[in-house]
């Protein structure tokens, strides 16, 4: 999930923002969000897997 | 006084825009080289390589493109359409993919996901070379 996250999140960022600066900040926030998204999610649907 | 307003044309860069999105899905980030968008290819490259090979490495599902399949299993179909867009990467599936798919572990799920995000990744990617190259974007 980590790699996942990781990948994608250079590509968006390679695409959506113009400057480095940019690229990274938006990097470093997909990435954090995709995490937190996707133990969020996780989580919510656990009590479903018992 | 009225005025006139004139559209701006977008002005194009370099190498056609049909050319720059096929030679970014023959070989993904070879687009943004030919424009000359050095960081960019890389990073596709970098990106789309990555996720296959994972995706290959997992033992993940590459779907073939069948035309049968779009009436007797459009999702197949349509799977293929999605793992077609890495380029030489779906192109070269069988080789790097020796051992074939295996899906009765959790990996093999895995890997079917990465092989597809791969393709559907480079297909932004395409995109954005054809933008890039038609001079809407910077």
């Amino acid at each position: 999930m980590l790699l996942f996250a990781l990948l994608i999140s250079v590509v968006l960022a390679a695409l959506l923002r113009a400057t480095t600066k940019e690229r990274l900040r938006y990097m470093v926030r997909s990435f954090a969000l995709f995490i937190f998204l996707g133990l969020a999610i996780a989580w919510l649907l656990y009590p479903f897997s018992q | 006084m009225s005025e006139s307003v004139i559209a701006a044309v977008p002005e194009r860069r370099g190498i056609p825009p049909i050319l720059a999105a096929m030679a970014a899905w023959i070989l993904p980030g070879l687009g943004h080289l030919l424009l000359r968008r050095w960081g960019r290819a890389c990073a596709i490259f970098a990106v789309v390589a990555g996720l296959a090979m994972m995706g290959y490495l997992l033992r993940g599902v590459v779907f073939p493109i069948h035309l049968r399949d779009l009436r007797g299993d459009p999702l197949n179909f349509l799977g293929g359409v999605g793992d077609a867009g890495s380029g030489v990467f779906y192109a070269l599936a069988s080789i790097l993919e020796k051992a074939g798919a295996d899906v009765s572990r959790a990996a093999g799920d895995y890997g079917t996901r990465f092989v597809a995000a791969a393709g559907v990744a480079n297909y932004l990617c395409i995109a954005d070379a054809f933008e890039i190259a038609s001079g809407r974007k910077a």
